[in-house]
């Protein structure tokens, strides 16, 4: 297991995305043979069954949305990887939704075999004035159980590389695991690693931003950004230990999936507003094997996933071993478990959880860790983070000996000080202007310095970055479909 | 592209014939890339530069549009730089493409992985969605930041403010610590000479199970953890890392015997490494290993040996391989426990290495059962099995032994005779004396092998008493009553003498003495000084 190769153990259940192929495959056949051949040729008959067959088997009960988009086919918003033999029957389908702007259709539960023969007669007909026609005439026919969408339309902010776009996407990704596990189905491990790949890159390129919003906190969905900050921080630290792009990778999706095993805790104790019982606090601390369960139930285990596994099971056991999991053959932590260990550590003890009154300022958190360097934290990590966040890390309000009070936006810049970070004026002052605290004047003196660390209500920090520049963040970068080609390929107009 | 992906889809990478195309390739790239960057759109069944086809095929399912089309690409960028490995790289992730399809995986992150550095892509979907609301974050961000900027809501609270430097134990540089002189290199250097023999991730992984199979709360969680264990267990011996393995095993093994009641959920642990072709493989390899791989298998294989029997049985007989039929044996002998029921039905097998090797099995079982098994194969037309079966039945160690091998001092073949012979003098029965010097005086006695010789007078020694003597004392003389006896002959019989050491036996050696032939003389003494270390020990 090493090298590039990525050699799956043998357990593997592709039943699920087999059942999505079978369903578009069939789909596209049914399509087809509608274009070639009479309502009751027994071709057309068979191909409808299997459809829907196709269909009820797997969403008997529930709706399924066949869509395309980039001339890529998605079930239910999974994009599907089209084999060569599927691949004419499904440009054909591709290019039916073309020719009518067709986005997708929702087949509801209790479709019925003359819906499914009427859409497809009607697909295949001429488009004289596109979706709104077909719309029309799916009412008229009284298809109840079919649903047509619109193409979805370009993101304004398609470049998967904006800090914002990125952090969302791991907010979403999270909200979807979250679901999948719950639901007892298989985390969509292409578009996870997907979005860690975005954060990777997002990171390398420029850190700052992304490490700006670990600090927009949300109180309700910790689990979701709490996940996502630890992310973002682990694989910060990875770029400073010298990680190549793979191994940050594998970094981040471990990270991401560090507290998977909260999933199964009860809402009531995650959420308890008291100290937990010591059953509780049990049950609490079976989170990391809960971890361990969840991901070995996956499909695949390769070496991101045991690389995820492991990290999950490490993160709560500590440098000195004191915490839990209690061990007895386990010695030490792997880096992994060390890096996100103390990322873990740091982004809980700075965000507001309803058992606590006042949350720790950003100041303290960094504190926290180097009190706790050596026996819970790996003590060069320790000394890394502080690098990475300098004394007072993004978020931290600061009053400044000119009386001003600012938020820290980001970490001082490399040569600064680590007590010199940038600050924006909140009070008095300018307010909204840029301040860089390592700034001299001319006699060779710093003219502002932080002379005291502020908590805003309690809460212990207050997002580094102000509403306008995350909107600055949005429509940055040409769309990345704008000059996509578009395919050339045109089958002949269906009868 | 498509040559040599078609190249290294049938061939290995340093394969003439994949090398040569690669090398076009590089080629290639080099004058296209002469004067600047090349971009190539993707299509379904094209390549197309500058709106212009450059490559177009039918053949969706090796073509290489289509490999990348499929998986969200739509143009690639080549830059200026990319050398021959770089071309490489990126042919072997178009080969790979095909087979990720079950990992869940595709191109875009092969080539994310890969992070070659003189080519872009563009990918349709990079994460792989639809829309990503971006509002709910900005409204969060600005409500949370409207909360200070309000100066009339915000109740901003003293917190704790320390200076840390003192905590970063620099000495005393005060706060104007700089970035990046926190962590001393040596620091670095440190951890990463402590991480440096990190144990292998799937070793990490097997432990992690383990101490998840001991916290885990529920049977459900702990068959799902065995799984995991027997899945690991099972990709180790696919992949031949047996030491890995063996660890794991033994680490499993160890652990069960605290599991109480769930016990039992391992056993599927060691049950799953029961498969035939896998262990054969690991087996076949070892024609050509290092002697570590036969002792890692070697180990390995003990640790199944209790549940393994039938079927390393079944790859012993089946195993056209030397070093794994060696390392079969060497398994199924440490320790007791093979039933002879399992090795009798295949002593009929033509091949005479098979039988050999069952005949070597039985004779270490140590079960008097075995001996009418045995005695067929003493009459084994080859002599290889004979030897085995000779050794197997006087390693036996039973009374019955003697005749079966007496039986045999007329094998046609010498090897078998000594093998004989020896086992006869390791039995110490006196009974088969008589047939010793009988051998002794054949006539063609002198003639024989000096191996054979030495271990005749040997045994005789071993064995014999006065009645030995008279013919040793002639056999030593060196003259027969045709022609001089060889030196080596008279060497032995006088050593023969020394063993035997009776008083008749030492007057022959006091006047080998006298001899004129230096060797004989030395060999007497040695006789002497044998036959007296032997009455002071009975003393």
């Amino acid at each position: 297991m090493s090298g590039q190769q990525i050699t799956p153990l043998p357990r593997c259940d592709t039943a699920a995305r087999e059942d999505e192929r079978s369903l578009v495959h069939r789909l596209a056949v049914a399509l087809r043979t509608t274009g070639f051949h009479d309502p009751g040729n027994t071709s057309v008959q068979g191909a409808i069954a299997e459809f829907l067959c196709a269909a009820r088997t797997r969403w008997a009960h529930e709706q399924v949305w066949v869509g395309v988009r980039n001339r890529c086919v998605f079930v239910n918003d999974e994009r599907l990887r089209i084999g060569p033999s599927d691949y004419l029957n499904v440009r054909y389908l591709m290019d039916t939704y073309d020719r009518w702007g067709l986005g997708g259709v929702t087949f509801h539960p209790g479709l019925r075999d003359g819906e499914v023969r009427s859409l497809l007669y009607e697909l295949n007909q001429k488009s004289e004035r596109g979706l709104e026609e077909l719309d029309a005439r799916a009412r008229a026919l009284g298809l109840k159980h079919v649903e047509l969408t619109e193409p979805e339309r370009e993101s304004e902010e398609p470049a998967a590389h904006l800090p914002l776009r990125t952090y969302s996407a791991c907010l979403d990704v999270c909200r979807e695991i979250q679901e999948t596990v719950r639901e007892h189905r298989h985390i969509r491990t292409r578009r996870l690693r997907r979005v860690t790949q975005a954060v990777v890159d997002q990171l390398l390129e420029d850190e700052s931003a992304l490490l700006s919003m670990t600090t927009i906190k949300e109180f309700d969905d910790y689990l979701f950004t709490h996940s996502t900050n630890v992310a973002i921080l682990s694989v910060a630290l990875g770029q400073r230990l010298g990680f190549d792009k793979r191994t940050l990778g594998d970094l981040c999706l471990a990270a991401f999936l560090h507290d998977l095993g909260k999933i199964l805790v009860p809402r009531e104790i995650l959420d308890k507003p008291t100290k937990l019982d010591p059953s509780e606090q049990a049950e609490m601390q079976q989170h990391p094997i809960h971890a361990v369960i969840l991901l070995l139930e996956q499909e695949q285990l390769n070496q991101s996933t045991i690389r995820a596994i492991v990290a999950g099971f490490e993160h709560h056991v500590n440098l000195d071993l004191s915490g839990y999991p209690r061990l007895t053959r386990k010695d030490s932590l792997t880096l992994f478990g060390r890096i996100i260990c103390v990322a873990d550590r740091y982004d809980a003890i700075t965000t507001q959880r309803k058992y606590r009154k006042t949350t720790s300022t950003p100041h303290e958190g960094v504190r926290f860790l180097l009190q706790h360097s050596g026996s819970q934290f790996e003590p060069v990590l320790v000394k890394l983070f502080l690098e990475m966040l300098g004394f007072y890390p993004p978020g931290t309000v600061v009053g400044l000996n000119t009386g001003e009070v600012g938020v820290v936006r980001r970490p001082p810049l490399p040569g600064s000080a680590l007590s010199r970070p940038q600050v924006r004026v909140v009070r008095g002052g300018d307010p909204g202007t840029i301040l860089d605290l390592a700034e001299r004047d001319a006699a060779g003196n710093h003219p502002r310095s932080v002379v005291t660390v502020l908590n805003p209500d309690n809460d212990g920090q207050l997002p580094a970055l102000c509403s306008a520049e995350i909107d600055a963040l949005g429509p940055i970068g040409a769309g990345i479909g704008d000059d996509l080609p578009t395919s050339p390929v045109r089958l002949p107009a269906a009868r | 592209m498509q040559k040599a992906y078609r190249a290294i889809r049938f061939y290995p990478p340093d394969h003439p014939l994949a090398s040569h195309c690669l090398d076009e390739l590089a080629g290639a790239f080099d004058r296209a890339l002469a004067d600047g960057t090349l971009r190539l759109a993707v299509f379904e069944n094209s390549l197309t530069c500058e709106d212009e086809p450059v490559f177009t095929t039918d053949d969706l399912r090796e073509g290489i549009p289509f490999i990348l089309f499929r998986d969200g690409i739509r143009s690639l960028t080549f830059r200026t730089g990319l050398g021959r490995d770089e071309a490489a790289e990126l042919i072997e992730a178009l080969g790979q493409a095909q087979e990720v399809d079950k990992a869940d995986h595709d191109l875009v992150t092969i080539l994310w992985e890969r992070n070659l550095p003189h080519l872009e892509y563009q990918v349709a979907d990079p994460l792989l969605e639809g829309e990503t609301s971006t509002d709910g974050l900005r409204q969060l961000a600005s409500q949370l930041q409207g909360k200070l900027e309000d100066e009339k809501r915000a109740r901003l609270v003293q917190a704790p403010h320390a200076d840390l430097t003192e905590s970063l134990e620099l000495g005393s540089p005060g706060p104007e610590v700089l970035v990046g002189t926190v962590v001393p290199e040596e620091e670095l250097i440190q951890l990463e000479r402590e991480l440096e023999p990190e144990q292998h991730i799937l070793e990490e992984f097997g432990i992690v199970l383990l101490e998840t199979l001991a916290n885990a709360n529920s049977d459900e969680d702990s068959i799902v953890a065995a799984r995991g264990l027997e899945d690991l267990a099972s990709s180790l011996l696919e992949w031949g890392d047996l030491a890995r393995l063996t660890r794991l095993l033994e680490e499993t093994a160890a652990m069960q015997r605290t599991l109480g009641e769930r016990a039992g959920l391992v056993d599927s642990v060691f049950e799953g490494m029961l498969d035939k072709e896998k262990i054969r493989a690991s087996l076949d390899s070892l024609d050509a290993a290092e002697p570590e791989r036969r002792e890692e298998l070697t180990a390995f294989l003990l640790i199944l040996r209790e549940r393994a029997h039938h079927l390393l049985i079944e790859l012993l007989i089946e195993s056209g391989v030397k070093q794994s039929r060696h390392a079969l044996l060497d398994v199924l002998t440490a320790g007791a426990g093979v039933s002879m029921e399992l090795v009798v039905p295949h002593l009929g097998d033509p091949r005479w290495y098979v039988v050999r090797n069952l005949v070597y099995l039985l004779g270490r079982m140590k079960d008097p059962r075995a001996m009418p098994h045995l005695e067929p194969a003493l009459a084994h037309p080859d002599e290889r099995v004979r030897k085995e079966a000779a050794r197997s039945v006087g390693a036996m160690g039973e009374s019955s032994s003697v005749p079966l091998l007496a039986a045999l001092l007329n094998d046609p073949s010498p090897a078998v005779r000594v093998i004989v012979v020896r086992q006869l003098g390791r039995l110490r029965s006196t009974e088969v004396l008589s047939r010793l010097l009988l051998q002794v005086r054949a006539r063609d006695f002198s003639t024989r092998s000096e191996g054979e010789i030495d271990a005749l007078l040997d045994t005789l020694g071993q064995l014999g008493d006065d009645s030995a003597v008279p013919l040793l004392d002639e056999l030593w003389r060196g003259r027969s009553f045709f022609r001089s006896r060889p030196l080596h002959v008279r060497l032995f019989a006088l050593r023969t003498l020394g063993q035997i050491g009776t008083a008749s036996a030492r007057k022959s050696l006091s006047r080998a003495l006298r001899s004129s032939d230096n060797a004989v003389r030395r060999q007497a003494r040695r006789g002497l000084w044998e036959a007296n270390r032997q009455e002071a020990a009975s003393q």
